[in-house]
Protein backbone atom coordinates (compact mmCIF):
# COMPACT_ATOMS: atom_id res chain seq x y z
CA UNK A 1 0.00 0.00 0.00
CA UNK A 2 1.30 3.11 -0.76
CA UNK A 3 1.62 6.45 1.76
CA UNK A 4 0.66 9.55 1.60
CA UNK A 5 1.11 12.81 3.51
CA UNK A 6 -1.03 16.41 3.22
CA UNK A 7 -0.52 20.12 4.03
CA UNK A 8 -3.22 22.52 3.70
CA UNK A 9 -3.23 26.21 4.72
CA UNK A 10 -6.76 27.84 5.96
CA UNK A 11 -5.33 30.79 8.06
CA UNK A 12 -2.52 33.18 6.79
CA UNK A 13 -2.18 35.27 9.02
CA UNK A 14 -2.23 38.55 7.25
CA UNK A 15 0.02 36.93 4.88
CA UNK A 16 -2.71 36.61 2.59
CA UNK A 17 -6.45 36.19 2.50
CA UNK A 18 -7.82 32.98 4.99
CA UNK A 19 -9.17 30.20 2.63
CA UNK A 20 -12.68 28.56 4.20
CA UNK A 21 -12.13 24.98 3.11
CA UNK A 22 -8.27 23.43 2.28
CA UNK A 23 -8.62 21.55 5.57
CA UNK A 24 -11.93 19.47 4.46
CA UNK A 25 -10.60 19.13 0.77
CA UNK A 26 -6.88 18.09 1.85
CA UNK A 27 -8.40 15.77 4.81
CA UNK A 28 -11.12 14.00 2.35
CA UNK A 29 -8.17 12.67 0.11
CA UNK A 30 -6.70 11.65 3.35
CA UNK A 31 -9.18 9.89 4.40
CA UNK A 32 -10.26 8.69 1.21
CA UNK A 33 -7.26 7.13 -0.54
CA UNK A 34 -6.72 3.62 0.21
CA UNK A 35 -3.46 4.53 1.70
CA UNK A 36 -0.88 4.37 4.51
CA UNK A 37 -1.32 7.88 6.48
CA UNK A 38 1.99 9.36 6.97
CA UNK A 39 1.76 13.27 7.90
CA UNK A 40 -1.16 15.74 8.04
CA UNK A 41 -0.12 19.47 8.49
CA UNK A 42 -2.27 22.27 8.67
CA UNK A 43 -2.26 26.00 9.61
CA UNK A 44 0.60 27.14 11.60
CA UNK A 45 2.30 23.68 11.09
CA UNK A 46 2.63 23.34 7.37
CA UNK A 47 5.85 24.61 6.45
CA UNK A 48 7.26 25.58 3.07
CA UNK A 49 10.68 23.38 4.44
CA UNK A 50 8.71 20.34 4.52
CA UNK A 51 8.58 20.58 0.46
CA UNK A 52 11.86 21.71 -0.23
CA UNK A 53 15.31 20.33 -0.70
CA UNK A 54 17.82 20.64 1.96
CA UNK A 55 20.63 22.60 0.48
CA UNK A 56 18.80 24.31 -2.61
CA UNK A 57 17.58 27.77 -3.39
CA UNK A 58 17.44 30.67 -0.36
CA UNK A 59 16.66 30.00 3.17
CA UNK A 60 18.08 26.52 2.48
CA UNK A 61 16.30 24.78 5.26
CA UNK A 62 14.52 22.58 3.20
CA UNK A 63 13.45 18.75 5.08
CA UNK A 64 11.46 17.64 2.08
CA UNK A 65 13.59 14.26 2.80
CA UNK A 66 11.31 13.63 6.17
CA UNK A 67 8.00 14.77 4.67
CA UNK A 68 7.12 15.21 1.03
CA UNK A 69 9.65 13.47 -0.58
CA UNK A 70 9.50 10.56 2.03
CA UNK A 71 5.74 9.27 1.04
CA UNK A 72 4.61 8.58 -2.28
CA UNK A 73 1.68 10.73 -2.98
CA UNK A 74 1.35 14.63 -1.50
CA UNK A 75 -1.75 16.81 -1.47
CA UNK A 76 -1.16 20.77 -0.94
CA UNK A 77 -4.42 22.62 -0.71
CA UNK A 78 -3.61 26.49 -0.34
CA UNK A 79 -2.71 29.75 -1.92
CA UNK A 80 -0.25 29.68 -5.15
CA UNK A 81 0.87 31.57 -7.60
CA UNK A 82 3.25 30.58 -11.11
CA UNK A 83 6.08 31.25 -8.88
CA UNK A 84 4.89 29.37 -5.76
CA UNK A 85 2.48 27.72 -3.14
CA UNK A 86 2.22 29.42 -0.33
CA UNK A 87 1.97 29.35 3.34
CA UNK A 88 0.90 31.26 6.36
CA UNK A 89 3.87 31.05 9.05
CA UNK A 90 7.17 32.50 8.01
CA UNK A 91 9.25 29.66 9.52
CA UNK A 92 11.58 29.93 6.16
CA UNK A 93 10.20 32.55 3.66
CA UNK A 94 6.21 30.87 3.42
CA UNK A 95 6.81 30.19 -0.53
CA UNK A 96 7.71 26.87 -1.64
CA UNK A 97 9.18 27.99 -4.83
CA UNK A 98 10.44 25.53 -7.37
CA UNK A 99 14.11 26.85 -7.39
CA UNK A 100 14.15 25.78 -3.95
CA UNK A 101 12.70 22.29 -4.83
CA UNK A 102 13.74 18.59 -5.93
CA UNK A 103 11.17 15.46 -5.70
CA UNK A 104 11.46 12.23 -5.89
CA UNK A 105 15.09 11.43 -5.33
CA UNK A 106 13.84 9.53 -2.13
CA UNK A 107 10.21 8.44 -2.69
CA UNK A 108 7.57 10.87 -3.96
CA UNK A 109 6.02 10.19 -6.91
CA UNK A 110 2.90 12.42 -7.81
CA UNK A 111 1.84 15.81 -5.93
CA UNK A 112 -1.25 17.48 -6.24
CA UNK A 113 -0.55 21.74 -5.84
CA UNK A 114 -4.48 22.77 -5.38
CA UNK A 115 -4.16 26.13 -5.72
CA UNK A 116 -4.23 28.90 -8.13
CA UNK A 117 -1.83 28.96 -11.00
CA UNK A 118 1.20 26.89 -9.73
CA UNK A 119 0.84 24.93 -13.41
CA UNK A 120 0.02 28.28 -15.60
CA UNK A 121 1.73 27.46 -19.20
CA UNK A 122 3.57 30.32 -19.79
CA UNK A 123 7.03 29.50 -18.93
CA UNK A 124 5.84 26.44 -17.26
CA UNK A 125 9.49 24.20 -17.89
CA UNK A 126 11.86 27.64 -16.96
CA UNK A 127 9.78 27.36 -13.24
CA UNK A 128 8.55 23.46 -12.61
CA UNK A 129 11.23 21.96 -15.26
CA UNK A 130 14.20 19.44 -15.02
CA UNK A 131 15.50 20.67 -11.54
CA UNK A 132 12.37 19.88 -9.85
CA UNK A 133 11.86 16.03 -11.51
CA UNK A 134 14.53 13.87 -10.00
CA UNK A 135 12.18 10.43 -10.00
CA UNK A 136 9.09 12.26 -9.39
CA UNK A 137 6.36 11.10 -11.97
CA UNK A 138 3.76 13.82 -12.24
CA UNK A 139 2.73 17.51 -10.52
CA UNK A 140 -1.03 17.93 -10.83
CA UNK A 141 -2.44 21.54 -10.48
CA UNK A 142 -4.50 24.36 -12.78
CA UNK A 143 -3.17 26.86 -15.51
CA UNK A 144 -5.45 29.16 -13.84
CA UNK A 145 -7.53 30.55 -10.42
CA UNK A 146 -9.33 27.67 -8.93
CA UNK A 147 -12.25 27.71 -6.22
CA UNK A 148 -12.50 27.10 -2.48
CA UNK A 149 -13.78 24.40 -2.61
CA UNK A 150 -14.42 21.18 -0.08
CA UNK A 151 -14.44 18.26 -2.05
CA UNK A 152 -11.99 17.65 -4.99
CA UNK A 153 -9.43 15.41 -2.36
CA UNK A 154 -11.67 13.28 -1.79
CA UNK A 155 -12.89 12.76 -5.49
CA UNK A 156 -9.25 12.89 -6.20
CA UNK A 157 -8.86 9.15 -3.96
CA UNK A 158 -12.29 7.78 -5.05
CA UNK A 159 -11.35 8.29 -8.43
CA UNK A 160 -7.92 6.62 -7.93
CA UNK A 161 -9.61 3.68 -5.96
CA UNK A 162 -11.65 3.05 -8.58
CA UNK A 163 -9.06 2.71 -10.81
CA UNK A 164 -8.66 5.24 -13.17
CA UNK A 165 -5.06 6.74 -14.05
CA UNK A 166 -3.30 9.44 -11.65
CA UNK A 167 -4.57 11.95 -15.06
CA UNK A 168 -7.82 10.71 -15.82
CA UNK A 169 -8.49 10.81 -11.87
CA UNK A 170 -7.37 14.58 -11.55
CA UNK A 171 -8.72 15.53 -15.29
CA UNK A 172 -12.13 14.06 -13.60
CA UNK A 173 -12.25 15.80 -10.07
CA UNK A 174 -11.40 18.92 -11.71
CA UNK A 175 -14.52 18.98 -13.83
CA UNK A 176 -16.29 17.98 -11.34
CA UNK A 177 -15.81 20.37 -8.92
CA UNK A 178 -15.15 23.62 -11.17
CA UNK A 179 -17.29 25.48 -13.71
CA UNK A 180 -15.68 25.83 -17.52
CA UNK A 181 -13.83 28.55 -16.77
CA UNK A 182 -11.14 26.91 -14.92
CA UNK A 183 -8.33 24.93 -16.83
CA UNK A 184 -6.69 22.10 -14.84
CA UNK A 185 -2.92 20.93 -15.56
CA UNK A 186 -0.44 18.44 -15.04
CA UNK A 187 3.44 18.12 -15.57
CA UNK A 188 4.62 15.17 -15.91
CA UNK A 189 8.39 13.48 -16.51
CA UNK A 190 9.58 10.23 -18.90
CA UNK A 191 12.57 8.51 -19.47
CA UNK A 192 13.78 5.30 -21.64
CA UNK A 193 11.49 2.59 -20.01
CA UNK A 194 9.24 4.75 -17.99
CA UNK A 195 5.25 4.91 -18.70
CA UNK A 196 4.33 7.99 -15.98
CA UNK A 197 0.86 8.32 -18.57
CA UNK A 198 -0.38 5.30 -17.95
CA UNK A 199 0.45 5.62 -13.92
CA UNK A 200 -2.47 4.21 -11.38
CA UNK A 201 -2.09 4.53 -7.28
CA UNK A 202 -0.66 1.33 -5.91
CA UNK A 203 -2.79 -1.23 -6.16
CA UNK A 204 -4.69 -0.01 -8.35
CA UNK A 205 -3.16 -0.53 -11.96
CA UNK A 206 0.29 -0.44 -13.61
CA UNK A 207 2.78 2.14 -12.14
CA UNK A 208 5.96 3.47 -13.86
CA UNK A 209 9.33 3.26 -12.88
CA UNK A 210 10.69 6.77 -11.90
CA UNK A 211 12.15 8.87 -14.59
CA UNK A 212 15.23 9.08 -12.37
CA UNK A 213 17.07 11.21 -15.53
CA UNK A 214 13.69 12.31 -17.36
CA UNK A 215 14.07 12.76 -21.48
CA UNK A 216 11.15 14.27 -22.07
CA UNK A 217 8.68 16.73 -19.85
CA UNK A 218 4.73 16.15 -20.88
CA UNK A 219 2.57 19.46 -20.11
CA UNK A 220 -1.12 19.22 -20.66
CA UNK A 221 -3.60 21.57 -19.57
CA UNK A 222 -7.71 21.77 -20.61
CA UNK A 223 -10.92 23.48 -19.42
CA UNK A 224 -12.79 22.08 -16.78
CA UNK B 1 -8.32 48.27 11.96
CA UNK B 2 -10.13 46.00 9.27
CA UNK B 3 -10.15 46.04 5.52
CA UNK B 4 -12.71 47.67 3.68
CA UNK B 5 -13.65 46.34 0.11
CA UNK B 6 -14.10 48.02 -2.52
CA UNK B 7 -17.56 47.47 -4.50
CA UNK B 8 -17.29 48.40 -7.69
CA UNK B 9 -20.19 46.02 -8.99
CA UNK B 10 -24.24 46.97 -8.75
CA UNK B 11 -26.52 44.90 -10.05
CA UNK B 12 -30.75 44.31 -9.71
CA UNK B 13 -32.09 40.85 -8.65
CA UNK B 14 -35.55 39.80 -8.00
CA UNK B 15 -36.32 40.58 -4.27
CA UNK B 16 -38.32 37.22 -4.13
CA UNK B 17 -36.95 34.42 -6.27
CA UNK B 18 -38.27 31.08 -7.04
CA UNK B 19 -36.97 28.26 -4.66
CA UNK B 20 -35.40 25.46 -7.04
CA UNK B 21 -36.07 22.30 -5.68
CA UNK B 22 -34.74 19.08 -7.38
CA UNK B 23 -36.04 15.48 -8.34
CA UNK B 24 -34.12 12.35 -6.87
CA UNK B 25 -32.43 10.42 -9.94
CA UNK B 26 -34.04 7.45 -10.49
CA UNK B 27 -30.41 5.83 -11.06
CA UNK B 28 -29.97 1.65 -10.88
CA UNK B 29 -28.16 -0.53 -12.73
CA UNK B 30 -30.90 -1.62 -15.39
CA UNK B 31 -31.41 2.62 -16.24
CA UNK B 32 -27.31 3.10 -15.72
CA UNK B 33 -27.13 -0.04 -18.33
CA UNK B 34 -29.49 1.58 -21.04
CA UNK B 35 -27.76 4.90 -21.36
CA UNK B 36 -24.30 2.57 -21.07
CA UNK B 37 -25.93 0.60 -24.55
CA UNK B 38 -27.13 4.18 -26.07
CA UNK B 39 -23.84 5.34 -26.18
CA UNK B 40 -21.60 2.32 -27.86
CA UNK B 41 -21.36 -0.18 -24.47
CA UNK B 42 -22.64 -3.54 -24.03
CA UNK B 43 -20.12 -4.13 -20.85
CA UNK B 44 -21.75 -4.67 -17.66
CA UNK B 45 -22.46 -1.88 -15.15
CA UNK B 46 -21.20 -2.21 -12.09
CA UNK B 47 -22.02 -0.12 -8.86
CA UNK B 48 -19.22 1.43 -7.73
CA UNK B 49 -20.75 4.00 -4.82
CA UNK B 50 -20.71 7.49 -6.51
CA UNK B 51 -20.85 6.08 -10.12
CA UNK B 52 -22.29 3.33 -11.92
CA UNK B 53 -19.57 2.39 -14.22
CA UNK B 54 -19.45 0.32 -17.59
CA UNK B 55 -15.91 0.19 -18.56
CA UNK B 56 -13.30 -1.75 -20.77
CA UNK B 57 -10.25 -0.99 -22.72
CA UNK B 58 -12.55 0.88 -25.79
CA UNK B 59 -14.36 3.45 -24.07
CA UNK B 60 -16.31 4.20 -20.36
CA UNK B 61 -19.40 5.31 -19.13
CA UNK B 62 -19.84 6.76 -15.80
CA UNK B 63 -23.09 7.65 -14.67
CA UNK B 64 -23.21 9.67 -11.28
CA UNK B 65 -25.94 8.44 -8.84
CA UNK B 66 -25.82 11.30 -7.02
CA UNK B 67 -27.79 13.87 -9.55
CA UNK B 68 -28.72 13.14 -13.39
CA UNK B 69 -25.04 13.51 -14.70
CA UNK B 70 -22.53 10.87 -16.91
CA UNK B 71 -19.60 10.91 -18.54
CA UNK B 72 -18.35 9.10 -21.74
CA UNK B 73 -14.83 8.77 -22.58
CA UNK B 74 -13.07 6.64 -25.42
CA UNK B 75 -10.39 4.85 -23.94
CA UNK B 76 -8.87 3.61 -27.01
CA UNK B 77 -7.46 7.30 -28.09
CA UNK B 78 -4.20 8.72 -26.42
CA UNK B 79 -5.27 11.58 -23.89
CA UNK B 80 -2.12 13.73 -25.22
CA UNK B 81 -2.12 12.90 -28.94
CA UNK B 82 1.01 10.94 -29.12
CA UNK B 83 -0.73 8.33 -31.31
CA UNK B 84 -0.38 10.96 -34.84
CA UNK B 85 -3.30 12.01 -33.79
CA UNK B 86 -2.55 15.69 -33.63
CA UNK B 87 -4.62 18.93 -34.31
CA UNK B 88 -8.29 19.63 -34.01
CA UNK B 89 -11.15 20.64 -36.44
CA UNK B 90 -12.46 24.05 -36.91
CA UNK B 91 -14.74 25.67 -34.12
CA UNK B 92 -18.01 25.72 -35.88
CA UNK B 93 -17.58 22.09 -37.10
CA UNK B 94 -16.51 21.34 -33.24
CA UNK B 95 -19.85 22.81 -32.13
CA UNK B 96 -21.89 21.55 -34.73
CA UNK B 97 -20.66 17.78 -33.72
CA UNK B 98 -21.05 18.30 -29.73
CA UNK B 99 -24.66 20.14 -30.69
CA UNK B 100 -25.70 16.74 -32.15
CA UNK B 101 -24.11 14.74 -29.43
CA UNK B 102 -25.46 16.07 -27.19
CA UNK B 103 -29.30 16.48 -28.70
CA UNK B 104 -30.43 13.11 -27.07
CA UNK B 105 -29.27 14.46 -23.65
CA UNK B 106 -30.37 18.32 -22.98
CA UNK B 107 -32.12 18.56 -20.47
CA UNK B 108 -35.87 19.51 -20.53
CA UNK B 109 -36.24 22.81 -18.53
CA UNK B 110 -32.39 24.69 -19.19
CA UNK B 111 -31.99 27.09 -21.32
CA UNK B 112 -28.34 25.93 -23.39
CA UNK B 113 -25.23 28.44 -24.08
CA UNK B 114 -22.17 27.44 -25.96
CA UNK B 115 -19.80 28.91 -23.08
CA UNK B 116 -16.94 28.72 -25.27
CA UNK B 117 -14.98 26.64 -26.87
CA UNK B 118 -11.16 25.47 -25.67
CA UNK B 119 -7.90 23.96 -27.07
CA UNK B 120 -7.28 20.91 -25.12
CA UNK B 121 -3.37 21.37 -25.42
CA UNK B 122 0.41 19.30 -24.96
CA UNK B 123 3.51 21.14 -24.60
CA UNK B 124 6.41 18.55 -25.30
CA UNK B 125 9.70 19.52 -23.92
CA UNK B 126 12.98 17.53 -24.49
CA UNK B 127 16.34 18.17 -23.44
CA UNK B 128 17.91 18.21 -26.61
CA UNK B 129 15.24 21.18 -28.00
CA UNK B 130 15.31 24.10 -26.93
CA UNK B 131 11.38 25.17 -27.61
CA UNK B 132 8.73 22.40 -26.37
CA UNK B 133 6.41 21.22 -28.97
CA UNK B 134 2.61 21.73 -29.19
CA UNK B 135 0.22 19.21 -29.73
CA UNK B 136 -3.59 19.50 -29.77
CA UNK B 137 -5.29 16.35 -28.92
CA UNK B 138 -8.89 18.51 -29.98
CA UNK B 139 -11.33 20.87 -28.75
CA UNK B 140 -13.26 21.50 -25.66
CA UNK B 141 -16.71 22.54 -26.35
CA UNK B 142 -18.22 24.24 -23.07
CA UNK B 143 -21.82 23.90 -22.67
CA UNK B 144 -23.34 26.15 -19.36
CA UNK B 145 -27.35 25.80 -18.51
CA UNK B 146 -29.49 28.16 -17.09
CA UNK B 147 -33.29 27.88 -15.97
CA UNK B 148 -36.05 30.57 -16.39
CA UNK B 149 -33.41 33.15 -17.06
CA UNK B 150 -31.54 32.43 -13.89
CA UNK B 151 -27.68 31.40 -14.36
CA UNK B 152 -27.13 28.08 -12.48
CA UNK B 153 -23.47 28.88 -11.56
CA UNK B 154 -21.32 26.28 -9.64
CA UNK B 155 -19.79 22.57 -11.96
CA UNK B 156 -23.19 21.10 -11.39
CA UNK B 157 -25.09 22.16 -14.40
CA UNK B 158 -22.51 22.35 -17.49
CA UNK B 159 -21.80 19.61 -20.34
CA UNK B 160 -18.37 19.26 -22.42
CA UNK B 161 -17.89 17.61 -25.57
CA UNK B 162 -14.33 16.78 -26.60
CA UNK B 163 -13.49 16.70 -30.47
CA UNK B 164 -10.85 15.14 -32.02
CA UNK B 165 -9.11 16.06 -35.61
CA UNK B 166 -11.24 13.22 -36.81
CA UNK B 167 -14.85 14.65 -35.62
CA UNK B 168 -15.01 12.15 -33.41
CA UNK B 169 -15.95 12.87 -29.68
CA UNK B 170 -13.37 11.12 -27.09
CA UNK B 171 -15.13 12.87 -23.90
CA UNK B 172 -18.24 14.55 -22.93
CA UNK B 173 -20.26 14.83 -19.97
CA UNK B 174 -23.47 16.35 -19.06
CA UNK B 175 -23.75 17.82 -15.34
CA UNK B 176 -27.24 18.03 -14.57
CA UNK B 177 -30.23 17.70 -11.78
CA UNK B 178 -33.76 17.93 -12.76
CA UNK B 179 -35.81 20.58 -10.99
CA UNK B 180 -38.81 20.85 -9.35
CA UNK B 181 -39.83 24.71 -8.30
CA UNK B 182 -41.04 24.67 -4.94
CA UNK B 183 -42.61 28.22 -3.45
CA UNK B 184 -40.57 31.38 -3.37
CA UNK B 185 -37.89 32.73 -1.26
CA UNK B 186 -36.96 36.31 -0.15
CA UNK B 187 -33.71 37.73 -0.86
CA UNK B 188 -31.38 39.48 1.02
CA UNK B 189 -29.99 43.06 0.24
CA UNK B 190 -27.18 43.54 -2.08
CA UNK B 191 -25.99 45.92 1.05
CA UNK B 192 -26.34 43.07 3.46
CA UNK B 193 -24.96 40.61 0.85
CA UNK B 194 -21.86 42.66 0.76
CA UNK B 195 -21.71 43.27 4.47
CA UNK B 196 -21.34 39.85 5.37
CA UNK B 197 -18.90 39.38 2.50
CA UNK B 198 -16.98 41.89 3.95
CA UNK B 199 -17.38 40.47 7.04
CA UNK B 200 -16.69 37.03 5.79
CA UNK B 201 -12.83 34.88 7.22
CA UNK B 202 -11.20 35.60 3.52
CA UNK B 203 -10.40 39.18 5.29
CA UNK B 204 -10.30 38.17 8.72
CA UNK B 205 -6.61 38.79 9.51
CA UNK B 206 -6.14 41.98 6.67
CA UNK B 207 -6.34 45.68 7.25
CA UNK B 208 -6.35 48.36 4.89
CA UNK B 209 -2.56 49.02 5.91
CA UNK B 210 -2.02 45.52 4.17
CA UNK B 211 -3.84 44.78 2.05
CA UNK B 212 -6.59 45.95 -0.91
CA UNK B 213 -9.73 43.61 -2.24
CA UNK B 214 -12.03 45.29 -4.62
CA UNK B 215 -15.04 43.12 -6.17
CA UNK B 216 -15.32 43.92 -10.02
CA UNK B 217 -18.81 41.70 -11.12
CA UNK B 218 -21.50 40.53 -8.74
CA UNK B 219 -24.37 38.47 -10.42
CA UNK B 220 -27.15 36.57 -9.33
CA UNK B 221 -27.17 32.99 -9.69
CA UNK B 222 -28.35 29.16 -8.25
CA UNK B 223 -24.88 27.49 -7.23
CA UNK B 224 -24.99 23.79 -8.05
CA UNK B 225 -22.70 21.54 -6.55
CA UNK B 226 -20.80 18.49 -8.17
CA UNK B 227 -22.54 15.80 -9.54
CA UNK B 228 -21.52 13.36 -7.27
CA UNK B 229 -23.34 15.39 -4.38
CA UNK B 230 -26.93 14.58 -4.13
CA UNK B 231 -28.34 18.52 -3.60
CA UNK B 232 -32.08 18.47 -2.66
CA UNK B 233 -32.40 22.31 -3.45
CA UNK B 234 -29.91 24.63 -5.79
CA UNK B 235 -28.60 27.00 -3.54
CA UNK B 236 -29.47 31.00 -3.96
CA UNK B 237 -25.92 32.73 -4.21
CA UNK B 238 -24.57 36.22 -5.43
CA UNK B 239 -21.68 35.52 -7.13
CA UNK B 240 -18.44 37.64 -6.59
CA UNK B 241 -15.47 38.04 -8.27
CA UNK B 242 -12.83 40.24 -7.37
CA UNK B 243 -8.87 41.06 -6.77
CA UNK B 244 -7.36 40.75 -3.30
CA UNK B 245 -3.95 42.26 -3.32
CA UNK B 246 -1.59 41.87 -0.23
CA UNK B 247 2.00 43.21 0.13
CA UNK B 248 3.11 39.62 -1.08
CA UNK B 249 0.55 38.69 -3.85
CA UNK B 250 -2.30 39.90 -5.70
CA UNK B 251 -4.95 37.16 -7.03
CA UNK B 252 -8.28 36.90 -8.39
CA UNK B 253 -11.10 35.37 -6.31
CA UNK B 254 -14.82 34.09 -7.07
CA UNK B 255 -17.32 33.84 -3.98
CA UNK B 256 -20.34 32.93 -3.30
CA UNK B 257 -22.88 34.13 -0.75
CA UNK B 258 -25.99 33.27 0.21
CA UNK B 259 -28.78 35.78 -0.94
CA UNK B 260 -31.47 34.29 0.41
CA UNK B 261 -31.50 33.87 4.48
CA UNK B 262 -32.41 30.52 6.28
CA UNK B 263 -35.37 31.68 8.23
CA UNK B 264 -36.91 33.20 4.75
CA UNK B 265 -37.88 29.49 3.74
CA UNK B 266 -41.06 27.92 3.91
CA UNK B 267 -40.31 26.20 7.81
CA UNK B 268 -42.37 22.88 6.71
CA UNK B 269 -39.69 21.87 4.24
CA UNK B 270 -36.73 20.00 5.39
CA UNK B 271 -34.06 21.67 3.64
CA UNK B 272 -30.43 19.68 4.16
CA UNK B 273 -28.75 21.77 2.49
CA UNK B 274 -29.78 25.29 2.89
CA UNK B 275 -25.78 26.47 3.00
CA UNK B 276 -23.11 24.43 0.83
CA UNK B 277 -19.58 24.67 2.65
CA UNK B 278 -18.60 26.94 -0.32
CA UNK B 279 -21.28 29.47 0.62
CA UNK B 280 -20.48 32.11 2.43
CA UNK B 281 -24.06 32.53 5.45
Amino acid sequence: MGTIGIEWVQKYNGLQGNLSNTKAQAEGFYNTLSATRQFNWGDDLAWDQDFEQSGEGSPTAGTDTTWADDVDFVFFSGHGSPSGFLFGKSIDDAVARPGDIAWGNRQLEWIALDACNVLERDGVFNRWGWPVFEGLHTILGFHTTTGDEPDRGRLLAQYLNAGWSVREAWIRCCQDTEGSATWWAYLRADAAGTDTYNDHWWGKGSVSNDPSNPTSLFYARGTC
Amino acid sequence: MTLSVNFNARIDFPKVVPVLGTIPPEWDLKRAGSLARALGTRIKVVDAGPWYIARDERLAVEVYQGSNSFRFTRRDVDGEARDGTDGAPDRDTAIAIAQEWLAPYWPADAEVDIDSVTEREILVATRDEREPKQLLAGLDVNVRFAHRGFALLGSGAKAKVAVRRDGSVSEAYRFWRDLAPNGEATTRSLDELYERFSASDLFADLTDNSARAEVVSARFGYLTLPPTEPMPELSPVLELQGTLETEHQRYDFTRYVAAVAPDDRDRDRKVTNAHPALVIA
